[in-house]
């Protein structure tokens, strides 16, 4: 038998008191009231304090409560802005939530944009036809024309119709020179010129494997080794983005090395001189600059551009560019087929930058705003 | 002294008064008042102990509760009226904690506590039950005053007002559990005050 009550056991009697308890929890409850006399006593001493309170009396009101309609503190509807508390909340999230989407959106998009500028598809009609241009021309070319490499598709083409430069047209005087240059086609060609290396002092390695070593160009390179025709150097790669399509860094070098073997009778310097006419960007040169223009971006693409696009959409009303455009007309330099600038439908990154800047500083002041706001509200509603 | 109006409404008619007073009609509601003023006025007063204090939260429980009509979202309305006027008594009590006036617990000369203060006597001539009676009620209200709030407001809704666990939850905004733990203490503790006043209960409500 116990003797000490505790606190479940009272809340046990009370819930006896008021028929609170189950059938079952009752049974048992009334065993136990059976054995032990303690708990029985706490059941009537509790009982009977329970019948004191309820037999208190009824309490009338002194007076009537009316309200009285100039007593109105305020309208029994709640206020329209209190009502709109969650909305604002709502606002706030997703203003919130954008203002992330766009963020990281923007932070995606600068890479892609590299890529993206220059669109596919013209590109590879472009391509294509210079493609069947270049071989309409093998019977009168006895230069060999191969067909074009993956690697080509991708690279961009630059297509001027502007007066050629006045080497290639004196040295384009009986020579049938090919109309397609292809980026990227021919390999370098080896050379067996040892150059010195700087530091080492003893070793002698090759352009090629120099080239292939990856390290940055010494003098000695620069002066004895020919321009790589494939790829940037190996230091490049790492912090060039791939697919680049500015028509300065990677387009070069492949044009020189193509004329040398397409157009053996002119001079290398003479074809090198013309590559650089349509790019105000860092200009090709015989051998590669240590320190190449890498900045990407259509912005820094010179107004002929524009020019550059006007004609080639009054000559080629297709899209087709070269392939309606009269061969014989065109001075038979590389320059007809070189490498074509990006479209000029590519986007002013200038002007997205600070669209995108003020999405930003909108979106964030939604965001606090709408969400201050709902604070606010809320506070103000006593919730 | 004005006239008191005493009004019983059914269920039915107090849905149909509590739509018309949302949609702003005074006289509906007034009408809900004159229903459940006495309930109100008897729940403040068992829980402050005062009747000037009871009166002001009745009064503020009628306007709170016509401004925030619009909260009830159906359910009981002795419930939802129950709990803002239990809010306004506790507001009256924390005000009162922060200006003392009458000490509850009067004492002589000698400094001892003086169980039948003069507060507690009827002034008027009565006969002798109805003095007893008047002072029992005077005895139990002064050991609810000594209950904690959260226990006094249990048990005069369940014991005084006679609302069962559910409505007394609701009233509080507490869950069944916590009302019938409330509920076990709040009737424990008066039983210790009452054998104070053993002389002043019944012979057979007199506790061992």
């Amino acid at each position: 038998m116990k003797n000490q009550m505790t606190s479940r056991d009272y809340e046990l009697i009370s819930a006896y008191l008021d028929d609170q308890l189950g059938s079952k929890e009752r049974a048992r409850f009334e065993d136990r009231l059976n054995i032990d006399p303690v708990l029985r006593r706490e059941l009537h001493e509790i009982g009977k304090t329970r019948l004191l309170l309820r037999g208190m009396p009824k309490l009338r009101a002194p007076r009537n409560y009316y309200i009285k309609p100039e007593s109105q503190a305020q309208p029994v509807v709640r206020r329209p802005a209190w009502r709109f508390a969650p909305a604002y909340g709502i606002v706030s999230a997703i203003a919130t939530i954008l203002l992330v989407i766009v963020i990281f959106g923007d932070k995606l998009l600068v890479s892609p944009t590299q890529v993206a500028l220059a669109p596919a598809p013209e590109r590879s009609l472009e391509t294509t036809t210079i493609q069947q241009q270049a071989q309409s021309k093998t019977a009168a070319s006895p230069a060999p024309t191969e067909e074009a490499p993956l690697a080509m598709m991708s690279a961009p083409v630059i297509e001027e119709t502007t007066a050629p430069s006045a080497e290639l047209s004196i040295g384009e005087t009986g020579i049938p020179t090919p109309t397609t240059v292809y980026l990227y086609a021919y390999p370098p060609t080896p050379t067996t010129e040892s150059i010195y290396v700087q530091g080492t002092g003893s070793a002698n390695l090759t352009c090629e494997e120099y080239l292939d070593s990856g390290a940055y160009p010494t003098e000695s390179y620069v002066n004895n080794c020919p321009t790589p025709t494939y790829t940037p150097y190996r230091y490049l790669e790492s912090i060039q983005p791939s697919a680049t399509p500015t028509p300065t860094g990677t387009s070069t070098p492949t044009i020189t090395s193509t004329l040398t073997e397409n157009l053996p009778n002119l001079p290398p310097a003479s074809t090198e001189t013309q590559t650089a006419t349509p790019s105000p960007s860092p200009t090709p040169t015989d051998t590669p600059s240590p320190t190449p223009s890498l900045t990407p971006y259509p912005t820094e693409t010179p107004t002929p551009l524009s020019d550059i696009e006007a004609t080639h959409a009054a000559s080629a009303p297709f899209g087709l560019g070269v392939a309606s455009q009269d061969q014989s007309a065109i001075s038979p330099t590389p320059k007809q087929a070189q490498v074509t600038a990006p479209p000029v439908t590519s986007p002013d990154v200038s002007f997205m930058r600070y669209l995108l800047l003020a999405v930003e500083i909108s979106l964030a002041v939604i965001a606090v705003a709408a969400g201050v706001t709902a604070i606010i509200l809320r506070m103000r509603a006593g919730r | 002294m004005s006239l008191v109006i005493c009004v019983t409404i059914s269920f039915v008619d107090e849905i149909a008064l509590i739509q018309a007073a949302k949609g702003g009609d005074l006289d509906s509601f007034n009408r809900l008042v004159l229903a459940y003023q006495d309930m109100v006025y008897s729940h403040a007063f068992r829980m402050v102990g005062e009747e000037e204090s009871a009166d002001d939260a009745t009064q503020t429980a009628f306007s709170s509760a016509y401004n925030h009509l619009s909260s009830f979202r159906g359910g009981s309305f002795k419930a939802w009226l129950l709990r803002i006027v239990t809010n306004a008594c506790y507001d009256e009590l924390r005000r009162r904690k922060r200006r003392p006036t009458v000490p509850l617990e009067p004492a002589d000369d000698a400094g001892e506590e003086v169980e039948s203060a003069r507060w507690m006597v009827d002034p008027a001539d009565q006969p002798e039950d109805l003095v007893a009676r008047k002072e029992l009620q005077h005895a139990i209200q002064h050991c609810l005053d000594n209950l904690p709030e959260e226990f006094r407001s249990a048990v005069v809704m369940v014991d005084v007002q006679g609302l069962d666990y559910f409505e007394a939850s609701q009233a509080a905004g507490k869950p069944i559990g916590t009302i019938k733990s409330r509920l076990a203490r709040a009737r424990l503790r008066p039983r210790d005050c009452l054998n104070g006043f053993a002389e002043l209960l019944p012979s057979g409500f007199r506790l061992e």
